[in-house]
């Protein structure tokens, strides 16, 4: 399957929830559960998170006000659960220091798709940098987000969304240019 | 001559559908266990357009017509339940979706179960009266939630309440039995008389507050400001 579309219009979602719910599933389940994928990097957690992500939004589908567009804000709710589920995750892991809060994404990545990566040309540079760069990185590139979208989906003000993205190309950057990547 | 920031996007789509998103879809059977949670849920007393989802789908007018047939079904699956709904794990239907990785193998021992309490009142119950609990709770967060870890319900050391404001979320953590831990870098506050560490988090987006009282390790982490999370933790009770 190609990738989902990335148009989002808000008229185009009823108001009424179970029938937006299945116009979410349909246009944003696939981005919705990459993204959790790419945060967590275990499959069947992703597709568990992914449709918590749309049990949620059906819930709450009533007081969303359209100060986003759909898209970014199912990725919101998409990045908030991941984000909880990490934080749990590292409770479990006492002493917790904050050192390790940005360390990169572990992902239980099967022997052929390592192998494939180490192939590629950009991605594996990606998943070097420190988590708060790959998701800037994929949210703008990947799903299209400029740096207000991603400032809504992620929380975090769109200076520092700003600075973040500029950061993350200059070192990206670099290590594509040892590898001669025009 | 091309744009090399397209360049950098189309190859990076590119490698990342090929790569780790290879055959990684919203597909029918996942779509299909969101409906029947919604429905699950409903049923909880929790879904409040549950006719609009079932005419949506177009399903009324079987149901009207199939309803005779159903109820004799439902009827003996209910005498079936009564027998059957002894206090045990709750189904997965009935655990949230994000905690069950955490309990999902039953044969090993020191891998813990989860189970959804449902009031604060049982969570004392099961975790032990001398656990404090909160009683404030930010305007417009609502609990969501309470699930109790252990290896059986007898023995559950952690508890975990979420707290939702539409999507915004916090999580308070209680786990008992933990030694002290002072993190490398924090700012120290005082939580009604016990000393409190306030973990300075990389943005100012997120809150991490633990304290430890009585052998009971206390968090408050979330996207709520430092000063919510303060107030809460004074709120212990």
């Amino acid at each position: 399957m190609g990738r989902p579309s990335h148009k989002d219009n808000n008229l185009n979602f009823s108001k009424d929830p179970s029938a937006a719910i299945e116009d979410m599933m349909n246009q944003y389940g696939t981005l919705v559960l990459r993204t959790a994928y790419f945060y967590l990097g275990d499959r069947h957690l992703a597709e568990d998170i992914s449709q918590e992500v749309f049990m949620l939004a059906y819930r709450n589908w009533t007081k969303f006000r359209g100060d986003s567009s759909v898209k970014t804000w199912l990725i919101k709710i998409t990045i908030n659960r991941c984000r909880d589920h990490l934080r749990l995750k590292r409770s479990a892991e006492i002493p917790s220091d904050p050192i390790f809060i940005n360390e990169p994404i572990t992902r239980n990545l099967e022997e052929e798709v390592i192998k494939r990566m180490n192939r590629t040309e950009i991605l594996k540079h990606v998943l070097t940098l420190p988590l708060h760069y790959q998701e800037v990185l994929y949210l703008f590139y990947y799903l299209d987000f400029n740096t207000l979208e991603i400032a809504k989906a992620t929380g975090d003000p769109e200076g520092t969304i700003r600075g973040r993205l500029h950061r993350a190309r200059k070192l990206l950057g670099g290590l594509l240019e040892k590898e001669g990547f025009q | 001559m091309t744009d090399p920031k397209k360049d950098i996007k189309k190859v990076l789509s590119e490698e990342l559908d090929q790569t780790l998103f290879e055959s990684l879809d919203f597909h029918s059977r996942l779509q299909d266990e969101v409906r029947e949670k919604l429905t699950v849920d409903y049923q909880k007393g929790n879904g409040p357009t549950w006719l609009a989802f079932f005419r949506k789908r177009r399903v009324y007018s079987t149901m009207l017509v199939t309803a005779a047939v159903c109820l004799v079904f439902f009827s003996s699956w209910l005498l079936r339940e009564d027998n059957s709904n002894q206090a045990q794990p709750k189904t997965t239907l009935d655990n949230p979706t994000l905690f069950r990785s955490e309990g999902n193998n039953s044969t090993d021992p020191l891998v813990r179960k989860s189970w959804a309490l449902n009031s604060e009142n049982e969570a004392r119950q099961v975790f032990g009266t001398d656990v404090l609990l909160p009683t404030y709770t930010p305007d417009q967060y609502k609990l969501d939630g309470i699930y109790g870890y252990g290896s059986s319900k007898e023995q559950i050391n952690k508890l975990v309440f979420t707290y939702f404001h539409e999507d915004q979320s916090y999580l308070v953590i209680i786990e008992r039995n933990m030694l002290e831990d002072i993190p490398h870098r924090f700012e120290e506050l005082d939580i009604n008389g016990t000393k409190g560490y306030l973990i300075p988090v990389d943005e100012n987006t997120d809150t991490e507050l633990h304290w430890y009282l009585n052998d009971i390790h206390y968090m408050i982490i979330g996207a709520i400001p430092t000063e919510e999370a303060v107030k809460i933790a004074k709120s212990f009770k």
